[in-house]
């Protein structure tokens, strides 16, 4: 039986086994810093290393200025183990196996290069030594403060690397980088790069990466310096630190996305239109018609692609029935994946070549004139090249594109206008050789048929007899170029009806009351034309406008501003034009007068009047001449295989 | 006596920029003749300047050959280069550059061991450099911003994940390469043809013979450093012209 005092001395020594002691902590333990740290533990009553063995371990509350327990924790203690905190840990069990108090100490590399022997602890000798500078191959901690000038009276920077630069993608050196797990393959990738640290810290993986030069390329650098010093006139010291990059990797080169561009252009697409972007214009209505006629001939496969930033609207914009023909075609936006790049149109000239389309139609798009202007040679050597130039007006966004581009396009594009008089324009522009670059392609109207010509023209004769006042119709986007100042002026003298419909519309309240706002149209067809007896179409810059001609071409009396090719279709006689350069007052005076006359012409001079309209429209406007025009635009070039 | 590389350099205005580049190419070739190599050193002046043709003479015992043609194009002055060239594998430089003194010898031996007769070498890192980066010189290991110098690293057109298809949009590797004669015998380079409007020789070579399955590899521990050019290189002012690779001539090879 064994006699009580051997029962002491048992328990003694299983006390002296399990519970912590002074002594081992204390080296270690900074109190004066402990007390700085915590405020809470001067009123605890406690002595400072009292307070951290009994609470403060195990509540993760930091030692000295160096170990960061919640990093040591997710790094070591991982086994279940049976230690109240991590300190205990590492004063049990880390200091003998080496463990790091935090993730940029390594531990060996800090015995060998102090010359520390073997019963020496690192974590003391880093506390208590100032001149430790590397703690670790990578991680200097002047280096580290030179770097992030946030953390320059940090005592320890490593601290600040363990519990924020990490998770931040600080720079550590000149040479490393450290990255979180996700980043890493992508990082791993760059050339010369090299993993030579991995740590947890929050639960996430780390590794640090040494992206160096190797020696041996570096010599061969310096080598060549010896002999013309210009090779290193940057600063030798900054050989490993310059601007690297894969010669195949175009993303990173180029900034462009080049797989994604290769899908954006279908291979042999054999028509590709160009536009800035989708919304509804004259424009994008003429290049949907131009879509259509290469569609509906089922020969060409037609490709659209916009170049400028997509505006809210635009995906509507595409639902509308006046872009129709664009919707079945192919359909990429070229701009996110552009807008990086130093050169857009050399890599949009790069992506027709290597479609080798039959035709390339660029349509009020900077990007693709930039792109002809640039590289029209070689792109003329594979493709037809046509150019449009819609917008003519200072006012409209981007444009004039003829006083921009016109003379450098012209030696490798066709130039393509819907109205004379804007080729008249630019002919005195060019030398006379290049005149027949110019190519004059009315824009395609569908007729309504004769049966509801009849029947608007009898309504609005009918309306007559009963005296109804007279009612207006407009038709346009609202902006200061199409001369809404004067349309709110000619409602305001007139006092007549007018139905205004278009984007971009003010509020109500701000324009004349008998200026009614009616909301964008989903397409010219659901414009309910037997309401109105006259069409009134204002703007001080135009190329063709596209609604006088839909309205003519239901036969619907128009007074219209003088601009464009309005006179090339319609004569000076058949619609009213205003003169637009004369005084505001004037302009106001005539458009009055013209909407007087329409709405009081008696028959049959009004029937004849309507159908004539049309008939001027059959006549130039002929969507049959204009697909046989279009289509023979697309040249022969085959596929070269 | 069969001679192992021909070693051309070209010249054109590079002036007193030639003198480096000619003390380089010295260099490479002793280096090579030191490791065993029988090599032949010539040079091809076209349409030289005055101090181009001052600077090549005072160092004619550096050539074997000087040729002299009036082209201004850089494909056809190689080419003319070529055709003089006796040695069994070929190598071609422009004159305003620098090389790794072990550019030769490691790439002759590349293309022995590897016994692949028809592979295009090239460095495995170019260095370019500029001399403008004097004005933001830097006095430590941080890389001096508004640095116009920077590394562009060969990638073997053998390596995994190697996308041929990349090559239409920009040169992956510099015009300095090294291949047995044979190559360029198939492959001559093609003539800048301004008025069809397609230039970029060397790019467009690199997509030819990529095209044609020839392997593009890289030469380990081996340097080009490339000073970055001013207005007055053909090059640049190619490139100012807007010429472009005939690209479309090899879209089917390349899977495009």
């Amino acid at each position: 039986m064994s006699k009580p005092r051997d029962i002491i001395k048992k328990m003694a020594v299983k006390i002296k086994r399990n519970k912590p002691v002074r002594e081992h902590y204390a080296p270690a333990f900074d109190a004066e810093w402990y007390r700085r740290s915590y405020p809470d533990v001067a009123t605890s009553g406690l002595d400072a290393l009292d307070h951290f063995m009994r609470f403060g371990d195990e509540e993760l509350r930091s030692p000295n200025p160096l170990f960061v327990p919640a990093w040591y924790k997710g790094q070591y203690m991982n086994d279940g183990s049976k230690f109240r905190g991590p300190f205990q840990h590492y004063v049990a069990i880390g200091r003998k196996m080496g463990f790091a108090p935090n993730p940029a100490v390594d531990v060996d590399f800090v015995r060998t290069r102090y010359g520390l022997k073997g019963n020496d602890d690192v974590l003391t000798e880093l506390l208590s030594n100032r001149k430790i500078d590397f703690i670790s191959a990578w991680f200097s901690r002047s280096d580290y403060k030179v770097l992030n000038a946030d953390v320059q009276d940090h005592e320890f920077p490593e601290v600040h690397f363990a519990q924020y630069g990490c998770h931040e993608g600080r720079k550590i050196s000149a040479f490393h980088v450290v990255v979180e797990g996700a980043a890493l393959e992508k990082m791993a990738a760059e050339p010369f790069s090299k993993v030579v640290h991995s740590f947890i810290a929050d639960g996430k993986p780390f590794s640090v990466l040494h992206l160096a030069l190797p020696e041996s390329l570096q010599a061969e650098i310096l080598e060549q310096a010896a002999i013309d010093p210009d090779v290193t006139a940057f600063g030798y010291k900054a050989l490993s630190g310059l601007n690297r990059f894969a010669g195949n990797d175009i993303d990173k080169r180029d900034l462009i996305d080049y797989r994604r561009l290769l899908d954006d252009v279908p291979m042999h697409s054999d028509v590709i239109i160009i536009l800035p972007c989708l919304q509804i214009g004259g424009a994008e209505k003429y290049a949907a018609a131009i879509a259509q006629a290469y569609r509906d001939s089922k020969k060409f496969q037609v490709c659209v692609l916009t170049t400028d930033a997509w505006r809210a609207d635009d995906q509507n914009a595409l639902q509308n029935q006046m872009l129709s023909g664009i919707r079945g075609c192919h359909l990429s936006s070229l701009h996110e994946n552009l807008r990086r790049t130093w050169k857009p149109e050399t890599a949009l000239a790069l992506l027709l070549m290597r479609s080798q389309p039959k035709a390339v139609f660029v349509i009020n798009s900077d990007l693709g004139l930039r792109c002809i202007k640039q590289h029209g040679r070689s792109l003329a050597g594979v493709t037809k090249v046509h150019s449009l130039l819609f917008s003519e007006s200072p006012h409209a966004i981007g444009s004039p594109y003829s006083a921009r581009y016109l003379r450098s396009i012209i030696d490798y594009s066709t130039v393509i206008s819907d109205n004379s008089a804007s080729i008249e324009t630019w002919k005195t522009r060019v030398g006379s050789v290049f005149h027949d670059r110019f190519l004059r392609i009315a824009a395609p109207v569908k007729l309504a048929s004769e049966e509801q010509v009849k029947v608007l023209i009898e309504n609005r004769l009918q309306r007559k007899r009963n005296h109804a006042p007279p009612r207006g119709l407009w038709i346009g986007r609202w902006e200061p170029f199409k001369a809404v100042d004067v349309l709110c002026e000619v409602a305001m003298q007139s006092g007549i009806q007018i139905d205004v419909y278009g984007t971009g519309l003010p509020e109500q309240s701000t324009v004349p009351p008998n200026l009614r706002l009616m909301g964008a149209l989903a397409s010219s067809d659901v414009v309910p034309f037997d309401k109105y007896d006259f069409m009134i179409f204002t703007s001080y810059f135009e190329g063709m406008p596209n609604t006088v001609l839909e309205c003519a071409a239901v036969g619907l009396p128009i007074v219209a501003s003088d601009v464009g090719g309005l006179r090339e279709t319609f004569g000076h006689t058949l619609i009213k034009l205003v003169d637009m350069k004369a005084e505001t007052s004037t302009i106001v005076s005539s458009f009055v007068e013209g909407i007087t006359e329409v709405t009081a012409e008696k028959e049959p001079r009004h029937s004849k009047r309507c159908w004539q309209l049309r008939e001027r429209v059959a006549e130039c406007h002929s969507p049959e001449n204009f697909k046989r025009e279009i289509l023979a635009l697309a040249g022969d070039h085959h596929h070269v295989d | 006596m069969s001679i192992d590389v021909t070693a051309i350099i070209m010249f054109h205005h590079e002036g007193k920029l030639g003198t480096p580049s000619i003390l380089s190419f010295q260099k490479m070739v002793d280096h090579g003749r030191s490791a065993g190599l029988k090599i032949e050193a010539i040079t091809v002046l076209d349409r030289p300047d005055e101090e181009t043709v001052r600077v090549v003479d005072s160092f004619r015992d550096a050539f074997d050959s000087v040729l002299t043609i009036d082209s201004g194009d850089l494909g056809i002055a190689r080419n003319f280069g070529i055709s003089h060239a006796s040695g069994s594998h070929i190598a071609v430089f422009d004159g305003d550059d620098l090389w790794g003194s072990s550019w030769l010898a490691r790439a002759h031996s590349w293309s022995v061991n590897s016994k692949i007769r028809n592979a295009i070498l090239h460095p495995q890192l170019v260095h370019y450099f500029s001399a403008s980066d004097y004005m933001v010189q830097s006095r430590d290991h941080a890389a001096p911003a508004g640095s116009k110098s920077f590394h562009f690293i060969h990638v073997d057109s053998s390596s995994i994940g190697f996308d041929k298809r990349a090559i239409v949009f920009n040169n992956l590797w510099t015009s300095n390469c090294f291949a047995h004669r044979d190559v360029f015998k198939a492959f001559p380079y093609k003539a800048i043809d301004p008025v069809s409007g397609f230039g970029v020789e060397d790019w467009m070579w690199n997509a030819e013979t990529l095209a044609a399955g020839i392997r593009h590899a890289v030469v380990v521990d081996t340097v080009h450093c490339v000073r970055i050019k001013d207005a007055n290189s053909l090059g640049v002012q190619n490139s100012r012209q807007g010429l472009l690779p005939p690209i479309h001539l090899i879209s089917k090879q390349l899977e495009l």
